[in-house]
């Protein structure tokens, strides 16, 4: 593993905090999820997926897997979301109907960790994750 | 940076919003119809043939005229004077020591007192207008400034730039608490010796004092609550500071206090803080404080009298007992939990009704008179708030049906007439003070409690309010004689075991007229020549026997026991009863032993015969089920629906119209997303509902400023309560009307209101919307606000119907009650709605009656509502928000049981659950129900308002909101530069792979 961090550039941190925050949104979101009847396959599925293409990267790295585990972080955190409008109305509405307003500071936090992979899976893209061969 | 970089860095970013597009588009299309709403966006359109002009074609209109923005301001204009006008008329004045209100001219120096000056409560967190909290608003504080008081800045700018905040039943985001719980008064360090001052040499005259007390929507008042462990409604320690503040300071002549709540604070302290004045007024909307200020100025003289009991101790309802902070978990929960497919927050919880009908004044008034007569066990300490011997005086601060005025009035029983179905109590008011004002005429009643009602348990309230009627303004000196016109139906009693259906009780009767509820009960014991009454503060009261009237009437099981749609009225809800399932169970209140009877926490162990039916999924597709096929659908007339107006609910023509839609057409119709979607093969419009009670609100909550050429919010007008504490049906009406030319202005086709729930508790959350814990007070009020709504094509739609008294855990709670209770109860006010007003449309609640959910109970739906009072109109479900799980989601059981439409079903759910069970099970049953759905929402909708403007030749075509075109062009552009990204992307590699290949050739 020394060896291999060893040969690694500042892309590939971005991909490896990427899946680190990423273990974190899955232990949160599907601790909460499960005690509220909140519990989506897409999005636990999709955070998984994309945690497992991190993991990949850290041995192998491509363009297309940065590319699909940010889709994978984007699917789970829009969806996350989208579950959550609910919650929100009533929030906003000040009333007890929709969803649950007491759960939005858990699914905008849950929802922030999601966004952090995002931003980092991107930054990630934009630079090299291995230096080139030669350099 | 290296060119496959940045193309994977790109396909990354539009990868992100790609998938922000398509999900954001998914789920925006679930809302498709409060988007629309929120942007003004009608999504149909009348393609004019010219005939809408030569017919007419003006089926409900306005009394202000053509709908145009001049006739839109005056009735902005109207409903703002009206609101004012129900704030003077309703709001109670408490106490008044030595005159204090009114406040002369000169003396208008004064000092706001209370975080609530600067925080006021215009309404509880709700449903309806949210004017209130937009500029249109008009607080205390500017409303007094209008009126010419002077203002102690220091301090009300003080109060504005004070962190403390009442909170208002929403999450505080930025402290993530699960609840904002907070009491919002400042503690007694916040008023420095600098602030002190600013009240030593000025703004002395009078210390206005206001308290509020805040509830809403899902949010029960506390019965101890985190500021103090106490109820919510005690005075607390940071009020106490406060007052004892303002007394030991000694510079203020007078001081006074507001009760800012819609619900009854204790008061028993007034006194002990030398309190002069105390005024009740409630929630007072967008710009009811104007009204406020003209009180205290004496512009307006108040003349409310209160809808519910003031007690000293809110906890000593029996109701509270079982109520929502009290309400249990089945002891065997985790096993009904496993035997249901609800979800558990819906199915935990339960509420034992033992109180009966002993709720507000029928038990303090009740109890009163057993007391004064010796019996029953009325002096038993069980109930006490004192620990004692039960004690009137100890127990009612203010009773129903008190307020003051600033003249006197004397009112005289000039005359009662016992007819066959109508008393007619003839009253004649003369003011007897100094100062112009009216005066409610309050009658009441008293039924015989003999052997017959106590071996049948047939509880009796020795008052009850029957009706009443108010005077004009009565100038010092001046009479009016007032007619009122009762209904004697609302003397009958519902005897559920032995009759089983209304009875009238055999023995004497009384009529009294009083002051209030307590005052009434007085003259009718004077009558009975009884000893021993007290007036509010203890002392010895004689009655007034001259306010009676007496009569005889036998026993008689028969009058009343086919209801005017020629229905037998028989029990409907013995299995809402606990005993039904569990034989002792629950003991109900009875006045034949207060003591013994007094209730108690009740505990419930489940058993599988309840569970079975608790399961909530009742449909099963019956053995002799027609075929799909047996129905004609999709056969096209050209019947458009404009000419189904005014066609009678049964006419035959109505299944030929029916035939004409498809199965999805109808579908389409059960989901309400605040509206309903157009039909173009019937031209039908789409069409938008507003929500109420205290206003419009809802999607469609503001004028079009295209069709006016100005916008403004719909009115905020007072709470329910203020409106109900007027005792002035004109008032009643009035609102009721303004709602309809509102309705009118903004093209929708019924509002949800009134609220038609009872106060059970002195905590309900929403007790601000609904008009009393009285259901006399509630079925009176209910007829005028709705006939002269729907006489400008508003339908109106009563919520929430029925035993919605609660808000803590009121999504599933199975409430179990006796039908007794919850006819003359819960059911009376809904009632009224339809047998008396011709309401058109109901929503239910979601609680359950006994194990079943209101949207699921046939019996309610069908047999009561429909069969016994002759309901035509669609019931609609409280909110189920297109729920795919839990007992929301019983759609086809519901829908069998004859709910219509689902409330705020926005994506669609219940639509295609319904469209799918039919069609995949050939279930004829189903379509049968679908159809009689789909009749009765598009019978409320052909007779109301939006069919203006359409004559037989008019064409309905959809439109196309913008916003949708918008969303799937974002996701074809985003998906097109992800794809071009890695395109690049991918040439790039290969190019790179071939140069790798050639170098490695050359290198070779």
């Amino acid at each position: 593993m020394k060896e291999i961090l060893s040969k690694k550039t500042a892309g590939f941190y971005f991909a490896a905090f990427a899946g680190l925050i990423a273990i974190v949104s899955i232990i949160r979101y599907v601790t909460w999820a499960s005690a509220h009847n909140a519990m989506n396959t897409i999005i636990w599925g999709a955070l998984i997926l994309g945690l497992a293409i991190d993991i990949v990267l850290v041995f192998y790295d491509n363009d297309y897997l940065i590319i699909a585990a940010t889709a994978c972080y984007s699917v789970a955190l829009f969806q996350l979301l989208a579950d959550s409008v609910g919650s929100f109305v009533d929030l906003f509405q000040g009333i007890v109907m929709f969803g649950d307003s007491t759960q939005v500071g858990t699914i905008v936090s849950i929802s922030s960790l999601i966004g952090v992979s995002i931003l980092a899976s991107i930054i990630a893209s934009f630079m090299k994750r291995v230096p080139d061969v030669g350099a | 940076m290296k060119k496959n970089k940045l193309w994977t860095g790109l396909a990354s970013v539009f990868s992100f919003l790609l998938c922000f597009a398509i999900i954001g588009t998914n789920c925006a299309m679930s809302y498709a119809g409060t988007i629309n709403g929120a942007l003004g966006i009608t999504t149909s359109k009348l393609v004019s043939t010219g005939d809408e002009e030569a017919a007419d074609t003006e089926y409900y209109k306005s009394g202000y005229g053509e709908l145009n923005g001049e006739n839109l301001k005056k009735l902005i204009a109207d409903t703002h004077e009206q609101t004012v006008t129900e704030e003077e008329e309703g709001a109670v004045l408490l106490k008044n020591d030595n005159s204090a209100l009114p406040l002369s001219s000169d003396k208008l120096s004064v000092t706001l007192f209370g975080h609530a000056t600067a925080q006021p409560l215009f309404r509880n967190s709700s449903a309806g207008s949210g004017a209130s909290t937009t500029e249109e608003g008009v607080g205390l504080y500017q409303a007094l400034k209008d009126a010419g008081f002077e203002i102690n800045d220091t301090l009300f700018n003080a109060y504005v730039e004070s962190p403390t905040k009442r909170s208002t039943a929403g999450f505080n985001f930025a402290t993530k608490e699960t609840t904002t719980w907070a009491f919002g008064e400042e503690d007694i360090t916040f008023y420095t010796d600098e602030l002190k001052a600013s009240w030593q040499d000025d703004y002395h005259d009078v210390a206005i004092v206001m308290l509020a007390r805040q509830g809403g929507e899902g949010s029960e008042l506390f019965m101890e609550d985190p500021e103090e462990g106490i109820s919510q409604l005690a005075l607390h320690q940071k009020e106490k500071d406060m007052l004892q503040m303002i007394q030991d300071s000694g510079r203020f002549e007078k001081t006074i206090v507001l009760i800012n709540s819609g619900n009854p604070m204790e008061l028993g302290w007034l006194d002990e803080y030398g309190v002069d004045a105390c005024l009740w007024i409630g929630c007072p909307g967008e710009k009811g404080f104007e009204g406020v200020a003209n009180i205290l100025t004496g512009e307006a003289n108040p003349s409310g009298r209160l809808t519910e009991t003031y007690a000293a101790n809110s906890m000593s309802a029996p109701a509270c007992v079982n109520n929502s902070y009290s309400n249990q978990t089945w002891t065997n929960l985790d096993e009904v939990l496993a035997n249901t497919g609800d979800l558990d927050k819906e199915a935990s919880y339960y509420a034992v009704q033992a109180e009966g009908i002993y709720i507000g004044y029928k038990y303090y008034e009740t109890r009163y008179e057993d007391l004064v007569l010796g019996r029953y066990h009325a002096d038993g300490s069980a109930g006490s708030s004192t620990g004692n011997a039960w004690n009137y005086t100890k127990e009612v601060i203010y009773p129903f049906g008190y307020g003051l005025s600033y003249t006197t009035f004397d009112q005289t029983l000039d005359g009662v007439e016992v007819g066959e179905d109508t008393i007619t109590a003839t009253v004649t008011v003369t003011n007897t003070g100094n100062a112009a004002g009216k005066s409610a005429a309050q009658i009441y009643a008293q039924t015989p409690y003999g052997e017959y009602e106590q071996e049948n348990q047939v509880e009796k309230s020795a008052i009850q309010l029957l009706d009443f009627g108010k005077t004009g303004l009565l100038q010092p000196g001046e009479s009016e004689t007032l007619t009122v016109e009762c209904d004697k139906y609302l003397l009958a009693s519902y005897d559920y075991v032995g009759a089983k259906g209304y009875i009238m009780s055999g023995g004497e009767y009384y009529i009294s007229v009083g002051d209030n509820a307590h005052d009434a009960l007085n003259n009718v014991l004077a009558a009975k020549d009884a000893q021993g009454m007290v007036d509010l503060s203890g002392a010895a009261a004689a009655g007034n026997t001259q306010k009676t009237y007496t009569w005889e009437e036998k026993f008689d099981a028969e009058k009343y026991s086919t209801s005017e749609a020629g229905v037998k009225v028989t029990n409907q809800f013995e299995d809402a009863d606990l005993n039904h399932w569990i034989d002792g169970a629950v003991t109900y209140l009875s006045r034949s032993g207060w003591q013994e009877t007094y209730p108690v926490a009740v505990e419930v162990t489940m058993t599988e015969e309840m569970m079975e039916i608790y399961n909530g999924e009742l449909y099963q597709k019956p053995e002799d089920a027609p075929s799909v096929s047996d129905f004609t659908q999709g056969d096209n007339q050209g019947i458009s629906l404009v000419t189904m107006h005014g066609v009678d609910y049964n006419d035959t023509q109505w299944e030929t119209f029916l035939n004409q839609l498809t199965i999805e057409e109808m579908a389409s119709l059960i989901a309400d997303s605040f509206g309903t979607k157009e039909i173009v093969s019937i031209d039908k419009p789409a069409v938008a509902v507003g929500d109420g009670p205290d206003g419009i609100g809802g999607m469609v909550s503001a004028f079009d400023e295209a069709k006016y050429g100005f916008t403004a919010p719909t009115n905020c007008y007072t709470s329910e309560s203020i409106l109900a504490s007027t005792y002035n049906k004109e008032l009643i009406e009035r609102r009721g009307e303004l709602l309809g030319e509102e309705g009118l202005f903004l093209g929708i086709m019924e509002l949800w209101g009134p609220g038609g729930d009872l106060h059970r508790t002195p905590f309900g959350g929403r007790n601000f919307e609904y008009f009393s814990e009285d259901a006399n007070m509630n079925y009176l009020c209910e007829i005028p606000y709705i006939t002269a709504m729907q006489s400008k094509g508003v339908n109106a739609g009563a919520k929430h119907i029925a035993g919605n008294d609660q808000e803590n855990n009121r999504e599933g709670v199975a409430c179990f009650f006796n039908e007794q209770a919850f006819r003359e109860g819960s059911l009376r006010g809904f009632e009224a709605a339809v047998t008396e007003a011709d309401g058109h449309a109901l929503m239910q609640g979601f609680n359950r009656l006994g194990l079943i959910g209101c949207s699921s109970s046939a019996a309610l739906n069908n047999q009561v509502i429909r069969n016994e009072w002759g309901f035509t109109g669609h019931i609609e479900t409280d909110a189920t928000a297109g729920a795919t799980e839990g007992y929301k989601a019983h759609y086809t059981t519901n829908l069998t049981a004859g709910t219509d439409s689902y409330c705020l079903d926005f994506s669609g759910t219940s639509a295609r659950v319904i469209t799918e069970a039919i069609t995949s099970t050939d279930d004829g049953y189903l379509l049968g129900s679908l159809r009689t759905a789909a009749k009765n929402i598009l019978y409320v909708t052909a007779n109301s308002n939006v069919m203006n403007g359409y004559s037989a030749d008019s064409k309905v075509v959809s439109v196309t909101p913008w916003w949708q075109p918008v969303m799937y062009g974002a996701i074809a552009l985003f998906a097109v530069l992800d794809l071009l990204s890695i395109f690049k992307l991918t040439r790039i590699i290969m190019k790179d792979k071939k140069q790798s290949s050639e170098e490695e050739v050359t290198a070779a």
